[in-house]
């Protein structure tokens, strides 16, 4: 009955499908690269301009680079599909979740060459199947200006930051799903303890410290720089340096500094790892090798912000005017962060909403 | 053969990852039912206050809309369509800016109380309160409300209170006796919508709400990829899909009931007559403008201004360089291709399996019963676990469809699709088989039958479809976020990724960012809407 206008929808319909696929054909297939690595990668992940090409030309390879929400996200997506993995070459798991990682089986071993390329100090104890890439350190950062209008010196323990004198002043993340928010809960573990951290994070809040969900609320919702009322903001070690290169024009002196005392910063480290059963780990070693020569390391401040682990590479100027690293970052031993993450994310949780 | 065609499309990227992450809510154990029960309550009881406050705003607006004919009408609807493809993470920087403890709002009204001779709370701000997300949900659904409500005053028969009048009711009681139940139907089914967008809320919740406040969706998120335990995320996505589904049910149920058909008739607008018409049409612009206008304003503000150091264009100018000369810098241009690549290709993709199932189902009244409440359950679907069922469903070898260029749009059109199914059933329920008959009879060829007879009848509601379909695409970003290409981000993505770095140029390209997709959104909405009006 109705089946001509029937017939006119499907053709309708073979039409647009048919639109689409020329379409897509419009993009051109790349002839070369017969081998193809996979590197699985977070969304922070950035990279000068010709860099992996050189390791795609000397290799015979083309990289493809996936990247797939922070590094939580990515630890999931690792752990989840262990038995058959995305790719070659997994970077960009921290301290705070490469232990679940590597509890779950995800890596395979790496020779004990590449593993020597980074710091002794920043790669892990006894630990023969990721190796270090890069790290930072997340400290509280402070308006400059704003601390010297209101005619206060920048908090130095912990113990000042939970005074009246910097009631209201500070922001921090949500340490449940943002980074440098977990990182600061950990260093408060670190210490305070296990006994003392709740407490500590009760007289914090009742100071006045307010809890927003993520970095970017954090920095340009909150912090007196961009127009809120907090002129102290948990960020990184390189953000001041940041606050330089991505101003037009140049200032003189950074405008933000980060507070470095003695526990009061929390360092990150990034590893890389060959994933178990990659199609080819030979080259999978070889690129996370490539990670760690001079031309990725050198790379790395001015395109994710973050400190080489390869040990005397030379940093960009901005780097070593603005950016300082604590000397005594707090430490917490990865696998106790993975196995008690939970546990102590459920408790502070349970503080914040009885507030 | 088609229907199954278009239900196998829809199992395959729907159904199948869905399953992927839900088959974990097996592994539960030891939920906090308290936990949850409290969080049920809170998701409920802010929708239905989120969703009344809508209304409230919202009707003056579409009472203008629905009845007069004037200068800016299409502008009005286009404006209030805007906040639907605005990033939360940008709106959230607006409303610091505009209620935040420096904001606008608060320095207006110190400088206005202490002029009255008392002192304003200096700490004031709706950014972590429960009046900031109410606030950002009528910001983001008031256009909805504006169009769906709208669009079905224009075409009530003006005869019937009219007639009251003649017959001695006054203009109050023929709008309450006869206006009122006539336009019951539309506000029950477009408050209901409203309530399900309120009730699955994320980014709203997450960021101007804050920590404190969690509804389902933001509960799965937390639990899944904060904690990690994705049973208890599965769980949670369970029930939220068992109560959005009935919510659905609830809403095709009332569509059919209450619907009766309106659609064929021409919009009845008038131009205003009297100075208080005027006076009334400029005092319901303003005062919508204030809900929907003032973020828009403070935000490309905040693009010119964003330290507060003095008005440039210079962020504007930024988005063309790349200056740290990144492997995946993307200029703005290119974003847009991207973006307007993805969005034309969702509506070719969801319009070629909406018409044809709609068509169906049109004709097969109980096909259609149990179909279409299915149709929209993808609505009430947490972004979360189905971008976790893609991470998780199309990453290995059989189906190893992660980084493909199609996917994309493939994942915007099931966001769409229960759109496009609601936009064009109607239409076709009315595209009666006589029609074509007799137009054939009549010596038509097929091609005139089709451009005479069957666009003008689906046209609008292929527009409409077309519209809701290519404003979603342009704006969604939980799973674009998910499952992009590092070098084809859309115009949102480009936008997060320019906010997660400090230093002033990148927040203020960000911002400047944020200018050129709302200008894009509100131009695109005005061509549609200019094509509507050409095909009716």
């Amino acid at each position: 009955m109705y089946s001509y206008m029937e017939k006119r929808f499907v053709m309708f319909g073979v039409m647009i499908a048919l639109l689409i696929s020329l379409s897509a054909c419009q993009t051109p297939a790349t002839p070369t690269a017969p081998i193809q690595l996979t590197l699985l990668t977070h969304d922070s992940f950035a990279v000068s301009e010709g860099v992996l090409a050189q390791f795609e030309a000397q290799h015979q390879v083309q990289i493809r680079v996936l990247k797939s929400g922070d590094a939580g996200t990515l630890t999931h997506q690792l752990v989840l599909n262990q038995s058959a993995p995305l790719g070659d070459v997994a970077f960009g798991l921290d301290n705070t979740f490469i232990s679940k990682a590597l509890s779950a089986n995800v890596f395979a071993p790496l020779s004990e060459n590449t593993r020597q390329q980074a710091q002794a100090e920043l790669n892990l104890p006894n630990e023969e199947r990721v190796v270090a890439v890069d790290f930072g350190d997340v400290c509280i950062n402070y308006d400059i200006a704003k601390l010297k209008e209101l005619n206060l010196p920048a908090p130095q323990t912990w113990a000042e930051l939970a005074q009246p004198t910097y009631a209201q002043l500070l922001v921090v993340e949500n340490p449940i799903n943002s980074s440098p928010g977990l990182a600061f809960l950990l260093a408060s573990i670190a210490a305070h303890g296990e006994d003392g951290y709740l407490e500590y994070w009760q007289s914090l809040l009742a100071n006045g410290a307010k809890v927003v969900e993520d970095w970017n609320t954090a920095y340009y919702s909150e912090f007196t720089r961009y127009g809120g009322t907090r002129p102290l903001v948990v960020s990184y070690a390189s953000s001041p340096p940041a606050e330089v290169i991505f101003s037009e024009p140049r200032p003189n002196s950074a405008p933000t500094a980060s507070i470095t005392a003695p526990g009061m910063c929390f360092r990150q480290v990034e590893y890389a790892g060959v994933l178990q059963g990659a199609t080819q780990p030979a080259l999978a070693e070889q690129l996370v090798a490539f990670l760690l020569s001079e031309t990725f390391q050198s790379d790395l401040p001015l395109q994710m912000f973050v400190f080489p682990a390869r040990p005397n590479t030379l940093l960009p100027s901005e780097f070593s005017a603005y950016a300082t690293l604590a000397e005594q970052p707090a430490q917490l031993d990865p696998a106790r962060i993975a196995n008690q993450r939970e546990e102590w994310l459920n408790d502070w949780e349970t503080v914040l909403l009885s507030k | 053969m088609l229907l199954l065609a278009v239900l196998g499309f829809l199992g395959l990227f729907y159904g199948y990852p869905l399953l992927r992450v839900l088959f974990y809510a097996v592994n539960a154990s030891a939920i906090q039912w308290g936990r949850v029960w409290q969080v049920v309550w809170f998701t409920t009881w802010q929708a239905a206050l989120s969703t009344l406050l809508t209304v409230g705003v919202g009707l003056p607006a579409a009472w203008l809309v629905g009845r007069f004919r004037f200068v800016g009408r299409d502008l009005l609807l286009a404006v209030s369509g805007i906040p639907f493809v605005l990033p939360t993470v940008v709106l959230g920087v607006a409303l610091t800016a505009l209620l935040g403890p420096n904001g606008w709002l608060s320095q207006s009204l110190a400088q206005l109380t202490s002029a009255l001779g008392f002192v304003f709370p200096k700490q004031f701000t709706l950014m972590g309160t429960l009046g900031g997300i109410v606030f950002a949900h009528v910001f983001y659904n008031v256009g909805i409300l504006i169009r769906l409500v709208g669009e079905y005053w224009a075409k009530l028969d003006l005869q019937l209170e009219q007639a009251a009048q003649r017959l001695g009711a006054n203009r109050w009681q023929s709008a309450l006796t006869i206006g009122l139940p006539l336009l019951a139907p539309s506000l029950l089914t477009a408050s209901l919508l409203i309530f399900i967008f309120d009730f699955t809320s994320f980014g709203v919740v997450l960021l101007i709400g804050g920590p404190q406040y969690a509804t389902l969706e933001v509960a799965i998120y937390r639990q899944a990829l904060g904690f990690g335990n994705l049973p208890v995320a599965a769980v949670l996505s369970l029930f939220q899909l068992l109560l959005t589904g009935l919510l659905m049910a609830l809403y095709s149920h009332l569509q059919r009931r209450w619907s009766y058909s309106l659609t064929n008739q021409r919009p009845h607008l008038r131009r205003p007559t009297n100075w208080w018409q005027w006076l009334a049409i400029v005092a319901v612009a303003i005062f919508t403008a204030l809900w929907v206008l003032l973020p828009l304003v403070v935000l490309a503000w905040k693009a010119l201004n964003p330290l507060g150091a003095g008005i440039s264009l210079q962020y504007f100018q930024a988005l063309f360089q790349n200056s740290r000369n990144s492997l995946f810098f993307v200029s703005p241009a290119q974003s847009i291709y991207f973006s307007l690549r993805n969005a034309l290709a969702t509506v070719l993709i969801s319009l070629a399996l909406g018409l044809p199932l709609t068509w169906q189902m049109a004709h097969a009244p109980r096909l259609s019963y149990w179909l279409e409440p299915l149709l929209l359950v993808p609505l009430g679907t947490s972004a979360v676990t189905l971008g976790l069922g893609y991470l998780l469903g199309f990453g290995q070898s059989p189906l190893r469809w992660l980084g493909q260029p199609w996917l994309l749009p493939i994942v915007h059109s099931l966001v769409a699709f229960p759109f496009v199914v609601r936009s064009l059933l109607p239409a076709m329920r009315m595209l009666q088989v006589r029609l074509i008959q007799a137009a054939q009879l009549l010596g038509a060829s097929p091609s005139a039958v089709f451009l005479t007879v069957v666009l003008p009848l689906v046209g609008r509601a292929l527009g409409v479809a077309a519209s809701f379909a290519f404003a979603l695409s342009l704006g969604e970003f939980g799973a674009t976020l998910l499952i992009t290409r590092p070098d084809t981000p859309t115009l949102p993505v480009a936008i997060y990724r320019l906010l997660s770095q400090p230093g002033a140029l990148n927040v203020g390209q960000s911002y400047a960012l944020s200018v050129i997709l709302m200008l894009f959104c509100m131009v695109s909405l005005l061509l549609t809407q200019g094509w509507q009006i050409t095909a009716e």
